[in-house]
């Protein structure tokens, strides 16, 4: 259940206590030990004290009700066809200079977008 | 027999919910007063829906929008009509729209990044489409937007007192006195007398059963349990919108429910939405299909639903972010990092052997949520004052602006600060104000029983009743049984709670149970069905004529009252 720390890599300052934000850590910085999890079913997985350990010692298990069941995606590797013309219309929404690629001809062209508004 | 301790405390602006609203009014409030708090159930650090990232915020940006030819009218219209279905307070969405960019340069002065050299548009903006038909939601680095908003209040001088959760409001003489909260961690009762209260605790989370199965598993913060909503409606506050529930709360991955990040999410290009025949249904945000710039035609529309797709026998549907270049998929890494629960979805997929660019991701109707598209909450004026003099709401704590979010939340939270700054200016010493004699017996009766009902057990009896008669047969006879219901356990069950963890819990189950009560009542009282967040099946048509309105609900000398607002 999470989190785990390593208790190699834990240096008792307490971050992940003091922020964890279901409060599922407990800690006495007199005692200078590992954080104890006490409510490790109350845990949000929002990675908070995996984020901000200075260490990287925390990380998250999953309980197996939470587990995600893989499923190969569709669209294949990079640059097929369709992902081609998905990529062209991203490019516009986004906002962003490409350095690669050609600039999309036709859909998704920045104008058209600008020219309906107006 | 233990008597929880009283510490009492004094300012002259009391700040409560430390989320970007709870920050933004502290920070706005320390500018022009000198005597702030912030109160947090957690830490301002990571606490709220922004906790561990906000990767996008919706605003007008003069340079773009001007430059594209829309109005900030045109847009406030726009929400109007398609976010918020003609139901909304015009004038706070008006000054939402209005301000949210001042509030994004407060965040790039905080330390924000927010400009990038890639961009092509003026300002070197990332800016995205979302909610509105124009590209007005900013794209920028949020993970960390908690910490340097943080940061912040503490260099503006305001005090943070964290690990308090506010349950009780003190009122002398009909106006606002301060608050009462109970230190999760050091068990005390804290007594903060205030001449001005800005709630910002946002929505009610854990009514609904959690759709996989475990309390704390739901997509949005399960800290959040309508502590300011239940209090305030204690006191005599007008609360509206309370009925009005998002029916799925979202479509969101199966199992480890996260909210960005999908087809629906914000950052873009995100995936687009397949069924299990690898058809595309769902395309991405800007791919807009039949839309047109304001016109009338529907986001991501290709004329199928998810929910058509798994009822006709093409279920499951995914979510697949696995076309296009490794630059493309660079920039929704990105994204993903700085977005709430982002960071841990990554982290996550990482030890489980999960890569978004290769696998689909699964997405599934949740569980319904509370008081983001429903808005539910105090009525609030043009200043965000409350129905109780010197009481103020912002982001979701307010009712009435559905899809408000991060910039209702930053704006609302800066102009609460300006109007609280005003009232207290040249007041008096704060009055002593009463109201916290019912939660000090609580908490002494929880502590002292020595054994009983545990938390966990009334929380699955609450999901239980609001899941059974208030998700999808709701009716007048089913809402007076779930009342009966939740009455029953309040009535019933006899708490117990060992440490001062516990008794939050408990404290908890009691403001959940409050909020559900209200919900159930307003069902019964609005006579009609509107749009998504309002189904009855005894009422199933909309009535515009009678309840094109907000409804409102109170406590009057210990009388319910409802009354209809027009918007």
């Amino acid at each position: 259940m999470p989190p785990v720390i390593d208790r190699k890599l834990c240096n008792y300052c307490g971050i992940c206590y003091n922020i964890c934000p279901q409060d599922v850590f407990s800690f006495d910085k007199k005692q200078n030990q590992v954080p104890a999890i006490p409510y490790p079913q109350e845990c949000w997985y929002c990675g908070a004290c995996v984020i901000d350990c200075p260490r990287r010692a925390v990380s998250l298990d999953l309980p197996l009700p939470l587990h995600i069941v893989p499923s190969p995606a569709l669209y294949g590797p990079p640059g097929s066809e369709e992902g081609d013309a998905l990529r062209r219309a991203a490019d516009f929404s986004r906002s962003i200079e490409r350095s690669s690629a050609e600039p999309a001809a036709g859909e998704g062209k920045p104008t058209d977008r600008a020219e309906a508004g107006s | 027999m233990r008597n929880v301790e009283i510490q009492e405390h004094s300012c002259n602006i009391c700040v409560v919910g430390g989320g970007l609203a709870g920050c933004m009014a502290a920070i706005r409030a320390t500018e022009l007063n000198d005597q702030v708090i912030l109160v947090d159930k957690s830490n301002p650090e990571r606490s709220g829906c922004a906790g561990t990232g906000l990767d996008h915020i919706w605003g007008y940006f003069p340079e773009v929008q001007e430059r594209e030819g829309v109005s900030l009218e045109q847009m406030v219209e726009d929400h109007i009509d398609n976010v918020a279905q003609g139901l909304v307070n015009r004038k706070m969405l008006h000054y939402i729209a209005a301000t949210s960019y001042d509030r994004i340069m407060d965040l790039e002065r905080f330390g924000a990044k927010i400009r990038f050299d890639d961009s092509t548009l003026p300002g070197k903006l990332r800016l995205q489409y979302q909610m509105h038909a124009c590209r007005n939601t900013l794209h920028f680095e949020g993970r960390d937007i908690k910490r340097i908003l943080t940061r912040a209040v503490r260099k503006s001088g305001a005090r943070i007192l964290d690990r308090v959760m506010v349950t009780e409001l003190l009122t002398e003489n009909g106006e606002i006195a301060g608050v009462v909260g109970y230190g999760t961690r050091d068990g005390k009762i804290h007594r903060i007398r205030a001449k001005a209260v800005i709630m910002t605790t946002g929505r009610v989370n854990r009514l609904y059963k959690p759709y996989p199965g475990l309390t704390f598993a739901i997509r949005m913060p399960p800290a959040l349990t309508g502590d300011g909503k239940a209090s305030m409606f204690r006191a005599g506050v007008e609360l509206i919108n309370m009925e009005f529930l998002s029916i799925p709360g979202r479509w969101s991955s199966r199992n480890l429910i996260r909210g960005g990040g999908l087809p629906t999410g914000s950052y873009q290009p995100p995936g687009v939405g397949v069924n299990a025949l690898g058809e595309v249904i769902r395309r991405r945000n800007h791919d807009l299909g039949s839309k047109t710039v304001y016109g009338t035609a529907k986001t991501f529309a290709t004329g199928k639903s998810f929910q058509g797709e798994l009822e006709t026998g093409r279920g499951p549907v995914y979510a697949d972010m696995s076309w296009g270049s490794e630059e493309d998929q660079g920039y929704m890494l990105w994204a993903i990092e700085n977005e709430g629960l982002g960071p841990g979805f990554l982290h996550i997929m990482e030890r489980y052997g999960l890569d978004f660019r290769k696998h689909k991701i699964e997405l599934w109707p949740i569980e319904p949520e509370h008081s983001a598209a429903a808005a539910g909450g105090p009525i609030v004026d043009e200043t965000c004052e409350t129905t109780l003099p010197g009481l103020y709401a912002a982001g979701d704590e307010a009712g009435g602006i559905p899809g408000s979010v991060a910039p209702g939340a930053f704006t609302m939270g800066y102009l609460a600060a300006e109007a609280a700054a005003r009232r207290v200016a040249g007041a008096g010493t704060p009055a002593d104000g009463e109201g916290e004699e019912e939660l000090v017996a609580f908490c002494n009766d929880t502590l002292n029983r020595g054994g009983g009902d545990p938390w966990e057990d009334a929380q699955q009896t609450i999901h239980n009743h609001m899941s059974d008669y208030n998700v999808h047969i709701r009716s007048e006879t089913m809402a007076r049984r779930g009342l009966e219901c939740l009455e029953y356990l309040e009535n019933t069950m006899r708490l117990t709670a060992a440490n001062p963890h516990e008794l939050t819990h408990c404290l908890e189950m009691r403001n959940l149970i409050e909020c559900g009560k209200i919900i159930l009542r307003s069902t019964i009282e609005r006579r009609e069905s509107r749009g998504k967040i309002f189904q009855r099946k005894d009422y199933p048509q909309q009535d515009d004529a009678n309840w094109l309105c907000f409804l409102g609900q109170k406590l009057e000398n210990g009388r319910l009252l409802f009354q209809k607002h027009k918007p």
